[in-house]
């Protein structure tokens, strides 16, 4: 039997498969290395990468809930530049596509970024983060109004002559305004969900358990709401859409694949069982051959009507 | 690091809440260094979701042993496992205790359940090493896994041992064996570890802490596990769980 085709593209870029690993959850591509080849994934979305490093918010950061997690990292990371000296270099090795996650305060910062990066070779692709719930500055300010995720997605855009993902918020009451202001601002595809804000409070101690107070859901707890609004976006715009939210296996995977999402991203899953990813591959590919579908592009945006 | 299968061997309780679980695993652990940790996750329930970074305490060919604590769901779950079940176990991960200067005597220090991140130290242990156990009764002291020579275990209740804490212990120990330069290796409830350092500090006595944090990924990628440092956030996972006692702040 010929081999099934999971080549899938995002914009101007082309995956050998649809599954990629979330920013945040993947450090800067090599923290796995010993458990397999991150090559064989579709691509690698590094640690959100700001101008200046960042310490991030104050322990504790993580705790866990249902089905799921609150993190508030607030974006820790060793900045563009040492991202760019150090990681990079060891990046460029592996047969997969690394994309760049990146943050601003400011439009001119994302700017800032975006043209740093976009000078490097082994960039394929920026993704931008205007949906951080952890931050006080920028990131969710940014992407809950059109107006100023217009502004951030445009003036990367004048910089960045590559590959455009506008990572997005469920935080916001209607989706779609935010997406038709990300095309006009050039982005070429759109990546949600990010995290959807919440808390946990300790009642012994009386106090919020994280250390900032709030933080980012994520995990199979918030997949319903993260499928919904990749079948929200599907049906508002043409960009392609890459689907991320409590993926944990592939079925999770072709739920989106169903839907319309065009590639995904694996998040919280790589904490659980580091090889997801991979045994995500795997399944897509063993659906397809059970199903007799030669292509991934058979199963996107194919869901019947109920 | 591996991900690997491991097979239930006997999981016993060895002191009140304290159980002692015993696992075959395919690939060697031998390299497996005192302080290394490994992320473990019972089944493959989304609820609780994360796998849990637990001490290594006893490393054998292809034996792990693992002493915990019951706290939560979990551990409840990890209480609950029969010879033969199984469990996924990553490691070993973290950066181990440095060993003992030239001239140094190492002293154990465990409060409690951070027992467990000494096991693999213990064996280690000279002649003349030494170690002091503190509990706060004498339920919640698993006797049977603590070493009989040069050993010292208190209790706050007066129960066990000395009435009081482990500074207690180290301190009746400094009156006994006299001019001693000590090496302190410590591990236990932040409390206690603080505890710890303000002696080491007053003594101006080396000592190396095995620190525990909420982790998620236990590789250093989520940055989720930090604790404040004099050089600022440090992941307890990859640049831990062994701090120098003078790098924390409190």
């Amino acid at each position: 039997m010929k081999e099934v085709d999971l080549t899938t593209e995002i914009g101007g870029l082309r995956l050998k498969n649809p599954v990629l690993v979330a920013s945040g959850t993947y450090g800067y591509g090599l923290d796995y290395r010993d458990l397999y080849d991150p090559g064989l994934l579709g691509g690698i979305i590094v640690k959100g990468l700001s101008l200046e490093p960042q310490e991030g918010n104050p322990p504790p950061r993580i705790v866990e809930t249902p089905c799921g997690m609150l993190n508030s990292i607030g974006l820790a990371n060793m900045g563009v530049k040492e991202f760019v000296k150090v990681q990079l270099p060891l990046l460029r090795e592996l047969d997969t596509h690394i994309i760049a996650n990146i943050y601003g305060k400011t439009s001119e910062e994302y700017q800032e970024v975006a043209q740093i990066l976009g000078d490097q070779e082994g960039i394929s692709a920026l993704e931008v983060n205007i949906s951080c719930p952890n931050v006080k500055r920028g990131g969710l300010l940014f992407g809950a109004e059109p107006i100023s995720a217009h502004e951030v997605i445009s003036s990367v855009r004048r910089v960045y002559k590559k590959t455009l993902i506008a990572k997005l918020t469920p935080n916001v009451t209607d989706i779609s305004p935010i997406i038709k202001a990300v095309e006009e601002g050039g982005a070429e595809a759109i990546s949600l969900i990010n995290t959807l804000r919440g808390m946990a409070v300790d009642i012994h101690t009386r106090r919020p358990k994280l250390g900032s107070g709030f933080g980012g859901l994520s995990g199979p707890a918030i997949k319903p709401i993260a499928l919904y609004f990749v079948y929200r976006a599907v049906r508002s715009t043409n960009l392609p859409v890459i689907g991320i939210g409590g993926i944990v296996d592939a079925e999770d995977a072709i739920e989106f694949f169903l839907v319309g999402a065009k590639a995904v991203q694996v998040g919280t899953a790589n904490f659980v069982n580091p090889k997801a990813p991979i045994e995500i591959i795997e399944g897509i590919r063993a659906y397809l051959e059970y199903h007799q579908m030669g292509d991934i592009k058979e199963l996107i945006n194919s869901l019947k009507e109920c | 690091m591996k991900d690997q299968v491991g097979v239930v061997l006997s999981n016993r309780e060895v002191s009140r809440d304290l159980f002692l679980l015993r696992l075959r695993v395919p690939y060697q652990m031998r390299e497996s260094r005192p302080g290394q940790f490994v992320m473990l996750k019972v089944g493959t329930s989304h609820d609780p979701l994360l796998r849990r970074p637990f001490s290594l305490f006893k490393v054998r060919e292809r034996e792990v042993e693992i002493l915990y604590k019951v706290v939560g769901k979990a551990t409840s779950m990890m209480r609950d496992l029969r010879d033969g079940d199984t469990v996924s176990l990553m490691g070993p991960l973290g950066n181990g205790f440095q060993p003992w200067g030239e001239g140094e005597t190492p002293l154990l220090v465990a409060g409690g359940i951070g027992l467990a991140g000494l096991g693999l130290l213990e064996e280690m242990l000279p002649e003349e090493g030494f170690l002091v156990a503190g509990f706060r009764t004498r339920d919640e002291a698993p006797l049977e896994l603590i070493r009989k020579r040069n050993s010292i275990i208190t209790s706050e209740d007066g129960s066990l041992g000395i009435k009081g804490t482990v500074i207690d212990g180290i301190e009746m120990l400094l009156r006994e064996v006299g001019k001693t330069k000590f090496s302190l290796f410590a591990c236990g409830s932040r409390g206690m570890l603080k505890a710890v350092s303000l002696f080491a500090r007053s003594h101006s006595t080396n000592c190396q802490l095995l620190l525990e944090s909420y982790m998620a990924c236990g590789v250093g990628a989520c940055q989720g596990c930090v604790i404040l440092t004099h050089s600022g956030y440090k992941r307890v996972c990859r640049d831990g769980p062994v701090f120098s006692s003078d790098q924390i702040v409190w």
